[in-house]
């Protein structure tokens, strides 16, 4: 059990990294990657997010949708509950951390459409994950999505502080050091206990 | 605006891909193949077109307070028909693209179109709008993915072009390479236009 | 009280939404449910005849096990010839789903890839035939190599390190699989 939980952390993490390697998450990815704080801010919301939802959608698969023959209604189901947790979210943030809210800006009801959060609750249910298996995968997917995202967020502040060609600036160069790091990333691949 | 206009500017002018950079997920992920990155743009195709009708009839009737669940209801219904379609028509489709296809959902393009144009657009102008934005996804996923099975698998629509010769450079495929390509190909467009990208 | 009538307004108009979305995809669901698992049987069909070719028939087996989709018995006649067992083991992308003939000596004769989410020129090889055909003849207990094989054992796919051990480790279990029920059949 703690040898497979290990596992799963490490692929969570960097050999299957959310962003690096399977691209799930890429719009907060680029967007919300220029300074470390909102990043790190972005980061916990997901987390947030991800680890809740990965246990109520399983509760809904598992006690609703399996017992009733319903999993073709799974896709609304977890994008209403995901949509409903990240309202929620945006209520707390806005209320008891507003500067925060400030700096995700727009992000913050984004995560309802970061792929990431209904890819892991799928990905759960493909794998066929237990309750504690599916928290703890959706948490550790969003560990490894903060990671990615607070490492780009380092880079990025250098980065401004560089000169691009005009045409790279932005943009384009995010895209290539996000490249450059998902090599660093694939050296990880293979690796595990 | 007229049909053809707003066909052009889903296609070009406002690219959800290249210029909007929206939908990134899919574009990074399926453009490993020429034909995943064809199915997964028709698909995406489908459900835009559907969504931005069904959006824009019920626009009148959907209050403002709760128009964001009614859309994402709306869309994930589309997507869900289609990904029923495609695994009773096209199962080998459907596997390849595997996940991405419920992921449809969560793609930015159309809740960007549903907010932005179906809400207050009549019928005809959104399934056009819906079209041209998908089309110009779809034309964008293809470039990427003829780039990258090129170099990277040596192939295109899966015929062989010259693997036996040199060995391709499977890192295009791989994920560092759908991050640079994607990179080049903005940055290319970028300089051809002659659009600044960010000031520091 | 305006406000709780809002609400209630508010909210039904949601549920109308949502309950005519799903009556939508039931209806849809049950037109195509059939054609999906249709597709999904006359595919391992195929598939289990180009493994184990001496075969005429086959017959659905009662058998579970970790890894194990579906095992059937390949029968000549009413002979068993072998079995064909259908296994999953996770890839790079996902679940990658294998169709394995065993023969009566328990030995494999042939596999197919049913289903899989490989990369395209790299783990999405697997499906060919000059890596497929590696596998016939070895016994259970197959091991993967990178350099040259030796015995019981076969050539990873060059950058398909994963793709290749997970096949491989389908294969495996479907071997062990069709001994247990191998050994019940005699």
């Amino acid at each position: 059990m703690i040898k497979e939980i290990i596992s799963i952390l490490i692929a969570a993490l960097l050999t299957e990294n959310f962003v690096m390697v399977k691209f799930y998450g890429i719009c907060p990815f680029l967007g919300v990657s220029k300074k470390v704080e909102t990043a790190v801010g972005m980061g916990m919301a997901v987390t947030f997010v991800m680890a809740i939802a990965s246990m109520f959608t399983w509760l809904v698969n598992h006690f609703l949708l399996e017992r009733f023959g319903l999993e073709y209604l799974q896709t609304i189901a977890f994008i209403l509950i995901i949509a409903g947790l990240v309202q929620f979210v945006e209520m707390f943030v806005k209320k008891s951390l507003p500067a925060l809210y400030n700096a995700l800006g727009i992000y913050l009801p984004l995560i309802t459409t970061n792929c990431a959060v209904l890819g892991v609750t799928l990905l759960n249910v493909q794998n066929g994950y237990g309750f504690i298996m599916s928290f703890l995968y959706g948490t550790f997917a969003a560990l490894g999505f903060t990671l990615a995202i607070v490492l780009m967020a380092g880079i990025r502040e250098f980065l401004d502080e560089n000169s691009v060609v005009r045409s790279f600036r932005g943009f384009p160069i995010a895209l290539i050091t996000a490249g450059l790091m998902a090599v660093a990333f694939m050296g990880f691949s293979g690796f595990s206990i | 605006m007229k049909g053809t206009e707003i066909i052009k500017n889903g296609l070009l002018k406002e690219n959800p891909t290249f210029v909007q950079l929206l939908g990134m997920c899919p574009t990074l992920a399926v453009t490993t193949s020429l034909k995943n990155g064809l199915g997964m743009g028709l698909s995406a195709t489908a459900v835009l077109i559907a969504s931005n009708v069904i959006i824009s009839l019920l626009r009148k009737l959907i209050p403002d307070k709760i128009r964001i669940a009614a859309y994402i209801v709306i869309i994930a219904t589309a997507v869900t028909l289609i990904q029923m379609a495609l695994n009773a028509y096209l199962p080998d489709l459907a596997e390849s693209l595997g996940i991405f296809i419920p992921l449809i959902v969560v793609n930015c393009i159309i809740l960007a179109r549903a907010e932005s144009f179906a809400s207050k657009n009549p019928v005809g102008k959104s399934a056009l709008d819906g079209l041209g934005m998908g089309l110009g996804f779809t034309g964008a996923l293809c470039i990427i993915s003829v780039i990258r099975e090129f170099f990277g698998a040596g192939t295109i629509w899966g015929i062989e072009l010259y693997g036996n010769v040199i060995k391709p450079a499977s890192i295009v495929i791989l994920a560092p390479g759908g991050f640079i390509v994607l990179g080049l190909i903005i940055g290319a467009i970028n300089a051809i236009v002659g659009k600044v990208g960010e000031k520091k | 009280m305006k406000n709780a009538k809002e609400i209630i307004r508010v909210g039904l108009i949601l549920f109308v939404i949502t309950a005519l979305s799903a009556l939508l995809l039931a209806f849809v669901n049950k037109k195509t449910a059939p054609l999906i698992e249709e597709n999904n049987r006359i595919k391992t069909e195929n598939s289990m005849r180009t493994v184990l070719s001496d075969a005429e028939s086959f017959e659905k087996l009662d058998f579970e096990g970790e890894g194990v989709v579906e095992a059937y018995a390949a029968k000549s006649g009413s002979d068993i010839v072998g079995v064909c067992v259908v296994t999953e083991a996770n890839g790079y992308g996902g679940a990658i789903r294998v169709v394995t003939g065993v023969s009566a000596d328990n030995k494999v004769t042939g596999i197919d890839i049913l289903s899989h989410s490989e990369t395209p020129g790299l783990g999405a090889n697997a499906t060919g035939d000059s890596f497929k055909s590696q596998y016939a003849g070895k016994a259970a207990g197959i091991g993967v190599s990178k350099g040259t094989a030796k015995d019981n054992e076969i050539n990873a796919m060059s950058g398909a390190t994963i793709t290749s051990k997970a096949v491989t480790a389908a294969v495996n279990t479907a071997l062990e699989a069709a001994g247990e029920i191998l050994k019940e059949a005699k």
